[in-house]
């Protein structure tokens, strides 16, 4: 007997979301016109992670992005056992703190094994929102490797990757995609964000062309991409510096130490803070941890080609570590 | 042609600020405990304000720098919302934060100003920039703007800004006066009137609706505009304030500068850029625009209330004149109607209806634009008024277009239109298309002082009143203060928990409409 193949088809899911929408309706009776659900769709976000990532931490994720960035999220769900081709429709909802209205985004869930990948374009293509910016989002160790990856880049309008993250497609590889005319972004350089402003805060004011060096110190056995992309922004931006990149822990966690800008400014990098001197002027700046949605609402604010970041990844070469 | 080289990243880091030093007149006072501290603390904690930012508070109570930190640190944990309240970045904040005892008035104390601006630009690097902060009662906001001068305070290295809280004047002359003896020393582009309201994200956002969608402005004029009705209602009672309120009063208090604000921003034109003087020259030219009311228009045009005792929620409410430090005989008003017409072409013939009050049933602002009804009713509404017929009754209209700018609570935006009833026939409902501001952008929005200081430290004036707006707003509530100080009306006329006096329904019925219940 041949093994039934499992099919999904879009114009169901369709329907189904469709339903889903009568449903949360009549769940919530417009007794006033003020109450009941308010449906927002601000993009459509196609997510592909792996079977076993941490549902929790991704509930998590897409939660905290649904707040900033109400979405249709597809979330592709990549399994190692063959032949598995799966949806299903559900609803996130939530009560805005001092609201009366609920709040729902759409989210609909494949679940694929990786030999199936091939199937996803034209299943998600169908589903996205008409009219909105659509963003690709891989959170999975498995996808950069598969050999459809073009269709499935192809399905939206800025591919989002994390190279902190193992399996993540290579520095190389985004500077590819960005020389193409893709729209990329990358958790690791999102992570920078707040670090870059204080120093550009620091160095305000002050004649660039005259900093002639620059180090950045990190522990771990090899620099976190963090490094790599804070020295390449450097060497980008101030021309006329030498930027190095100085382990000084090789036995400590991987992480972005210490940013020692000659003459007289020194940034320490510590959980969640930064302690800093310019002069004899030492202060405390907030550098909080950002959580995986936290950068994700970063980047999804960004839906143009961000110049800066392109320019950085030109300047992203190997990397020998000063002893 | 080779790039400068530049550490700024737009795209992702917030606006660059220039360091300086806060010098905050009223420094033991309620606004710089409960709002701008928390608000300098915010900006802090989101890294917003350069490396060395300084305070300087000046009141009269005798403190220690460090008993002055301290009694900011109790308002900052206690008045800070939705933040939290972290004790390193504190310490780190208030090594920023000096304090000088002494009264306002005696010369001295700006000479010893100057001394410690001195010190505290070479140890913080201010840059000599200074933002004055005149958080004190209004009749001292020239003699201290007379004492920064006379000290050479209001110029130096860096830049000089002073901000002032409304009012601005008690009257038209008096608003005159005031910017005389201001202008003696500050230039007007120095000077930050600030009006909160203007800070509030969704006013603002009343001008990316108009002007960054094409397809609203098309309709924003009297040939489909029927009426405005904005509303600016408080659920509390003077609660405390009555002392204020009693010499105050609504018109006062919020009329002529908040909602005529409001209203300026609604009903400006585009401007052709979005700087600070194009915006505002606009909203200068809309109030000019706005019609003032002869004597005799006031009775018909303008209704005052008071708010008498009364029962809300199972719980008894003091009527205004039974509140502390209030005139049992006061003739303060606690609630405003009005019906303003602007006098220009967008506008002719078009009721913009404002009130505000005291004790109403809730806390609501909101600006509603009531557009003209389809010109022919060919549907039936669920009433099943309307029957297609051009000949047959004429006294059914289709219920309107109406668009509903919410200020707060529930900052967004509703569209009401008609719908299809599903079903057999034709016949029409209105339906509610929402925006809501929260769940587009999940995003905490920055309090109206955050913003406001914010844009102050960065010279950017846009949200903030001129001169010249003072001025015009004035000259429109002048006529009704005048034409009211001759009279003395029965008061109390609204019980709190109702929508204020009935003659505020019948100013609205006199031209065929009705106040929306928010």
């Amino acid at each position: 007997m041949t093994p039934t193949v499992q099919t999904v088809k879009p114009d169901h899911i369709l329907h189904e979301l469709s339903e889903l929408w009568v449903s949360l309706g009549k769940q919530e009776p417009d007794k006033d016109a003020d109450s009941g659900v308010l449906r927002a769709c601000a993009m459509t976000l196609i997510a592909f992670v792996d079977d076993d990532a941490d549902s929790m931490a991704l509930n998590d994720t897409i939660g905290r992005i649904m707040r900033s960035h109400p979405s249709r999220a597809v979330i592709v769900r990549l399994r190692e056992s063959p032949g598995v081709l799966e949806s299903r429709v559900f609803a996130q909802c939530w009560m805005p703190v001092g609201h009366h209205r609920q709040i729902c985004c759409e989210q609909v869930e494949l679940s694929v094994s990786l030999n199936r990948v091939g199937d996803i374009p034209s299943i998600v293509s169908p589903l996205t929102a008409p009219d909105v910016p659509r963003v690709v989002w891989f959170r999975s160790s498995g996808i950069a490797s598969v050999p459809e990856l073009g269709g499935i880049i192809a399905l939206g309008d800025k591919m989002i990757v994390d190279t902190a993250h193992a399996g993540a497609p290579t520095f190389a590889d985004l500077r590819v995609l960005a020389n193409a005319g893709y729209i990329v972004g990358d958790l690791a350089w999102t992570r920078l964000s707040k670090l870059r402003q204080l120093i550009a805060q620091l160095l305000s004011g002050r004649d660039l062309s005259g900093i002639h060096n620059i180090s950045i110190e990190f522990s771990g056995s090899e620099a976190v991409p963090e490094a790599k992309y804070l020295q390449a922004w450097l060497r980008s931006e101030i021309q006329s510096a030498m930027v190095d990149l100085r382990r000084v822990d090789p036995t400590g966690k991987a992480r972005l130490k210490a940013i020692r800008v000659d003459p007289d400014i020194q940034i320490q990098v510590e959980a969640n803070c930064a302690e800093y001197q310019t002069g004899s002027l030492r202060q405390w700046a907030n550098l909080p941890e950002c959580s995986e949605g936290d950068l994700l609402s970063e980047e999804l604010n960004i839906m143009a080609h961000d110049r800066i970041f392109e320019r950085v990844l030109q300047r992203m070469t190997a990397w020998t570590p000063q002893a | 042609m080779p790039r400068e080289p530049s550490l700024q990243d737009p795209l992702r880091f917030n606006r660059k600020m220039p360091p300086c030093a806060a010098v905050i007149f009223g420094a033991n006072g309620d606004l710089t405990k409960r709002k701008l501290l928390p608000a300098l603390y915010r900006l802090a904690w989101e890294g917003r304000l350069a490396p060395g930012f300084a305070i300087v508070g000046i009141s009269r109570t005798a403190m220690s720098d460090d008993e002055f930190r301290e009694h900011m640190r109790e308002s900052v944990t206690k008045y800070l919302e939705d933040s939290p309240f972290d004790e390193d970045l504190w310490k780190s904040f208030a090594q920023g934060i000096f304090y000088m005892a002494g009264d306002v008035a005696d010369a001295n104390i700006y000479q010893r100003l100057a001394a410690c601006l001195k010190q505290v630009e070479q140890a913080r690097q201010t840059a000599g920039n200074i933002l004055f902060y005149l958080s004190t009662q209004p009749s001292q906001y020239a003699p201290i703007a007379e004492g920064i001068g006379a000290a050479n305070l209001a110029k130096g290295d860096g830049w000089r800004r002073i901000i002032i809280e409304k009012p601005f004047g008690r009257d038209l002359t008096s608003a005159r006066e005031l910017n005389r003896r201001l202008q003696k020393v500050f230039q007007e582009s120095e000077i930050y009137r600030i009006d909160h309201y203007l800070g509030k994200e969704t006013v603002q956002n009343i001008l990316a609706f108009r002007f960054g969608n094409g397809i609203f402005e098309p309709l924003w004029n009297r040939r489909y505009i029927d009426h405005v009705q904005i509303t600016a209602a408080e659920s509390i009672g003077v609660e405390g304030r009555g002392a204020y309120y009693q010499e105050a009063g609504a018109l006062r208090d919020m009329v002529q500068n908040h909602l005529l604000q409001v209203m300026a921003t609604v009903a400006m034109e585009p401007s052709a850029a979005f700087s600070a003087d194009a915006v505002r020259d606009e909203r200068s030219k809309l109030l000019r625009s706005i019609h003032v009311m002869k004597p005799e228009e006031v009775a018909a045009n303008t209704v005052p209330g008071q708010y008498g005792p009364g029962r809300v929620g199972g719980e008894d409410i003091p009527g205004f004149r039974q509140e502390k430090g209030v005139n049992p005989e006061s003739q303060a008003e606690t609630y405003v109607a009005a019906t303003f017409l602007v006098g220009n072409w967008r506008w002719a013939g078009v009721p913009f209806y404002i009130r505000t009050g005291k004790s109403l049933p809730k806390r609501v602002t909101e600006i509603a634009i009531h557009f003209r009804s389809a010109p022919l009713a060919v549907f039936r509404n669920e009433l099943g008024e309307g029957n297609g017929d051009p000949g047959a009754s004429t006294d059914y209209e289709a219920v309107p277009n109406l668009l509903i700018l919410r200020i707060q609570p529930e900052e967004g935006i509703s569209l009401k239109f008609n719908s299809k009833r599903p079903g057999a026939g034709m016949t029409l409902r209105p339906v509610s298309m929402d925006f809501n501001y929260g769940s587009s952008f999940g995003e905490r929005s920055p309090s109206a002082y955050e913003t406001l200081l914010l844009d102050a430290i960065a010279g950017d004036a846009t949200l903030y009143t001129r001169q010249d707006m003072v001025e015009a707003s004035w000259s429109v509530v002048q006529p009704i203060l005048d034409y009211w100080s001759t009279r003395k009306f029965a008061f109390p006329n609204y019980t709190p928990g109702t929508w204020g006096p009935a003659e505020a329904d019948e100013m609205l019925a006199r031209r065929g409409h009705s106040w929306r219940r928010p």
